[in-house]
Order: C-alpha cells, then structure tokens, then sequence
C-alpha cells in the first residue's frame, strides 16, 4: 500500500530530522509510530502524506511516486487528520464533511446521490450528526477531531494517516477517538498509520509498531515485541513493566 | 438553507434594481423614477415607443450623463466586493482586502505612470496604456509581496499580508512623489485618485463591466477550492487542490477584477472588506455563494455611495472618501466586536 524509500529530510538545510528511513506499510495495518519529541514523528507523517518533500528518497502510494502524482488523486486514497484543526469563517460542521468530496466531484457537479450516502455514513461512524449543524469553530476539542475524520473519511480514502489526533484531549475523548479508528480498522479495512505520543493507547489500539529515535526507525514490528521495558528505556530512557493481563498495558515506573 | 440562499439573492437583485433606478433618478435634475424605468426599457428594441412623450432631455440626462456613471458604480462595486471576498478566503483572513495587499498601491502607480508617460509621448496617451499599467503594477506588488514572503516552499499568509502592508506603503509614497515632481496642476489627478465614477463614459462602461463579470464568473467556479483552504493550506492540499496553482490563479483574477477599476475610478478602500462581510452573515460563508453574492450587494452599496457622494453636498465628494469613512468605522467595528480567532 505505502512503501517509503531511503527518506531523507531536514529543515532548510539544517541537521537531518530523518535519515534513511525504510517503511512498508500493508494494506489493513494499525501502524503506530511512537518516539519522543524531536524525533521526526510529525515530519515523517508530514513526507508520507506530501505535505513536505524529501530531500532524497521517495513514497510510493500504491506504486506510484506521490511527488509525482496529482493531488486530487492522492487525495481519492490517502486522507490526513491533524493534531488539531482551526476554521476561520463560520462553515457548519456539515460544510465541513462536504469538503471531503472534493476530489471525487467535478466542477460543475453538484452533491449526488453518492456523496450524499458517502456523507451520511461518515457522520454516522463519527457521531457527529447530532451537532451537524453547528458552527465548526463553536465545538469542542474532542468534536472538532471527529468532525475532522469524518471529513477524512468522506474522502474515501484507503489509507488514513493520523497525526497524533488525540493531543489535547482528555482521556475519555482519546479512547473514544481511537477506538473509533479501530473499528474502522477492523471492520473496513482502513489502512492507518497514526502518531501516538500516549505508550499505553498505542499498546491498546495498534496492530504494528515502529518507534523512531534521532530520526531512524530504531525498532519495527508486532506490539508485544516492539514494546518491551528493554525497548522502551533505550528509546524514551523510562523504566516500565508491561502487563499482559488484559491485553497489554504499560506501566511507567520512574 | 437553499431557501434562505433564494430569499438572499432574491434581495440582493431587488435591491441592485432600485439602487441603479435611484441612482439614474436623483440629481441636479429630478428624473421622475417611472420616467427612468420607461427610458431604460425602452431601449429594448420591441418596446422603443415606451418612452414616448418623455422629454428628450431627460431621455439625453439618462442615457449619456447618469447611466454609464451609475453602471460605472455598479461594475467597480461588484469587482473590489467579489475580489475581496476571494482575498478573504485564500487570505484565511477577514481583515483582507484588495487595498490592504496592495493590489490598489500598485495599480495606482501604474495608472499615474501611464498617465506622465502619456503626457511625454504622444501616442501612450491612450488608456489602454493605463488599464495595462494599473494591472501590471497591482499584479507586481502582489507578486512581490509573495515573493518577499515566501521561505522554502511555503508561503506563509500572514507574511504575505504584512508585505503587502508594507509595500503599499512604500509605493503610494513613490506615487505622490512622481504626483509632486510631474504634475503642474495636481488637484485633479489627485481628486480623481481619491475615487470617484463621476466622469464614467460609455466606452469606459464597455472596457470594465465585461472584465468584472467575467472575473466574478470564474472566481465563483472556485468556490470549492477556496473552501478547502479555510482550514489551512496543507487541509486543502489534502484534500486534493493544487495548493501554489490555485493561489496564481485567485490572487491573477482578484487582481484584474480590481486594478481594471483603478484607471477609471481611482482607489476607492474598504468596499472589499465590508460587504465580503455581511453577505457572510447572510448566506454563510461557502464561497460558490458568497463571490456572487458580494458582487451584487457591493454593486448596489456603490452605486447608492455614488449617489450620495454627489447630492449629499453642493459639490460632489470624491468616491474613496465616502467609502473610507464608511468602512474606517465599520473597521473599527470589527476590531471592537468581532472575536478573532488568530
């Protein structure tokens, strides 16, 4: 589904935020990319959805090159949730779904009937039609990031890249945001890659892990191999006990 | 909410209607409002003999003095309102307007340029010299204000406008120097630079009411994309617009739409910024909606300007005073109401 090549980047021209990373993600994976701050989680998300270009390297999108590829049609497959996002004009959240047709209508193509259910079923999964129509820049925190993959996913994309989306929400708004994105993991066939700065939603929700350090990818694989108390203290250089009594938890010991 | 869209731009039609019968009616000389109607129509050709038995004076006062002067209004109000609301969305900014990016700076220079070049040599006299200058100029301070903003390859918004502050700044200054070096008689290039449709021909009527509605036209077409940049320039890249392309093509049409007025009408300031505003209140702020619908209202606000600039008082007040008083305070109105989100 994705494979990135030898992806090299740096702010201009400064020291390396990434360096020669090597990826393949597969077509219904729950990738998590855990790493401290600093260590290139943000730009490799940034490189992987084109928002940057690579100094040296490439992402292929379903084989093909994505510097190369137009945009509209990168955006019919891979669709982006940011940390947080601001409206500035008052469009409702409504609007704001509607704008995830894009790249599937032509100009003069007004919303058919197939947006219409595409739009419907992603506010239905996202739980945002009971606020569907307020104002966007009136909801909370936690609305907003629902609101905002719903308009991901009215994209229909295949692969949804998160960008640590549960970053200032509260803990019950995280679960439920991740555990969202789970179930459309599981039940659709998402593809997803999200960066996760929390050890223990990562351990709950993703299927593979790659943990960066200094910009590399220090560690690649299932959950219960990559987060290890070994792993863990030379990445984020904590002491930890892992519990595996229901499914896996992380405990942080200093 | 398609039915309130109806209501909207059913009103804002009604309104432009009786704007440009007012504006045809009241003057030095009175023109009963029905009379107007009855010229006007009768210059339909089945419907010629409508006007019988009006006076050919009037007939004369409508068709050459007022009308061209009204539509004069009509165009340049629709082109700075619809080039405002599309600065406003690519601008992420409601505090944007084609005289605050230095569109107006510019094509002011341009236009005064053209003017001493005209003088000088005979045959640049023409004003299509000055409709190509205006717009060369304005496109080059918004250029330049994008170029000077530019770090890699993002170009920040909020770089952009303060360049563009900047820059007007700088080049209204070089304009007044070239104004105070060149000009023998100052006072009516400097009143004509202050704004005003008072002298609009019908040749002039020709040359920038096609230009307007075909800008306004398009922009509207790009309604959609200029929604996606709402929540920012990497939103709109994912959701699919071609971020760099689409911001040439809206800043090379809101550009046109409003340095094609400055020859004609000099600067006239915060039409752009006002009326992108109220129609967001009253229809929302999708722009497939709001493009038209800014050019109708802005066309009724300046005409019904117009018509006040020069019957409020003996003499007639320069265009751009007028607006500038009306939108100083609605400017200020914003800042004081309004809560910004930064």
């Amino acid at each position: 589904m994705i494979e990135v090549e030898g992806l090299t980047f740096s702010y201009n021209g400064g020291a390396p935020v990434l360096e020669k990373v090597d990826l393949s993600v597969k077509k219904g994976e729950m990738l998590g990319i855990l790493g401290p701050n600093g260590s290139g989680k943000s730009t490799l998300i940034k490189l992987v959805s084109g928002a940057l270009a690579p100094d040296r390297g490439q992402v292929l999108l379903d084989g093909k090159d994505i510097s190369r590829t137009k945009r509209r049609e990168i955006a019919r497959k891979l669709a982006v949730v940011p940390q947080e996002t601001d409206l500035v004009f008052d469009f409702t959240v409504r609007e704001v779904v509607s704008m995830g047709r894009y790249p599937h209508l032509g100009r003069f193509q007004f919303d058919d009937p197939h947006s219409k259910k595409i739009l419907e079923g992603a506010m239905g999964i996202t739980g945002v039609v009971r606020f569907a129509d307020k104002p966007f820049s009136k909801l909370s925190g936690g609305e907003k990031q629902r609101a905002i993959i719903a308009r991901a996913l009215a994209q229909e994309p295949k692969v949804l890249l998160l960008d640590e989306p549960t970053k200032n929400l509260d803990v019950r708004h995280s679960l439920d945001i991740m555990s969202m994105v789970r179930k459309m993991n599981r039940e659709n066939g998402l593809t997803v890659i999200v960066v996760v700065h929390d050890l223990d939603l990562a351990a709950r929700f993703c299927s593979r892990i790659i943990l960066l350090k200094n910009g590399k990818i220090n560690k690649d694989g299932p959950i219960d191999r990559v987060l290890t108390p070994e792993n863990i203290e030379q990445v984020f250089d904590v002491r930890s006990r892992v519990h595996r009594d229901v499914g896996m938890r992380i405990e942080i010991i200093d | 909410m398609k039915d309130r869209m109806l209501l909207a731009f059913g009103g804002f039609l009604l309104l432009l209607i009786m704007a440009l019968i007012l504006g045809v009616s009241i003057g030095t000389v009175g023109i009963p409002l029905i009379d107007v109607v009855r010229i006007i129509i009768a210059r339909i050709p089945v419907l010629g003999s409508l006007d019988e038995g009006i006076p050919s004076s009037s007939s004369t006062i409508v068709m050459e003095l007022r009308l061209p002067v009204v539509l004069m209004a009509l165009f340049v109000g629709a082109g700075l309102s619809s080039s405002g609301a599309a600065m406003q969305g690519l601008f992420k900014n409601p505090l944007v307007d084609p005289f605050i990016i230095g569109i107006s700076a510019g094509g002011a220079f341009g236009w005064v340029i053209g003017l001493l070049l005209g003088d000088h040599f005979g045959f640049m006299s023409g004003y299509l010299v000055r409709i190509v200058l205006s717009f060369l100029f304005g496109m080059g301070t918004v250029t330049a204000a994008y170029m000077l903003s530019k770090t890699g390859s993002q170009i920040p918004l909020t770089n952009l406008l303060l360049a563009g502050v900047a820059l007007s700044a700088s080049i209204t200054a070089a304009t007044q120097l070239a104004i105070y070096i060149f000009v023998e008689n100052p006072t009516p290039l400097i009143f004509s630079l202050l704004g005003s449709c008072s002298n609009s021909k019908w040749s002039e009527v020709w040359t920038v009411g096609p230009v307007v509605m075909a800008g306004v036209v398009l922009l509207s077409f790009f309604g959609r994309e200029l929604n996606a940049f709402s929540t920012g320039e990497e939103g709109a890249k994912h959701l699919g617009v071609e971020v760099e392309r689409m911001k040439i093509i809206i800043l090379g049409l809101g550009t046109l739409i409003a340095a094609i007025t400055i020859p004609f009408c000099g600067m006239i300031g915060f039409v752009g910024l006002m009326i992108p505003h109220m129609v967001r209140r009253l229809i929302g702020p999708d722009h497939r909606f709001l493009i038209p619908g800014s050019a109708l209202l802005g066309a009724s606000f300046l005409i019904l300007c117009d018509l006040f600039s020069r019957t409020v008082l003996d003499i007639t007040i320069p265009l751009g005073i007028v607006t500038g008083l009306i939108g100083g305070a609605f400017f200020l109105y914003l800042l004081r109401a309004r809560r910004f989100s930064s």
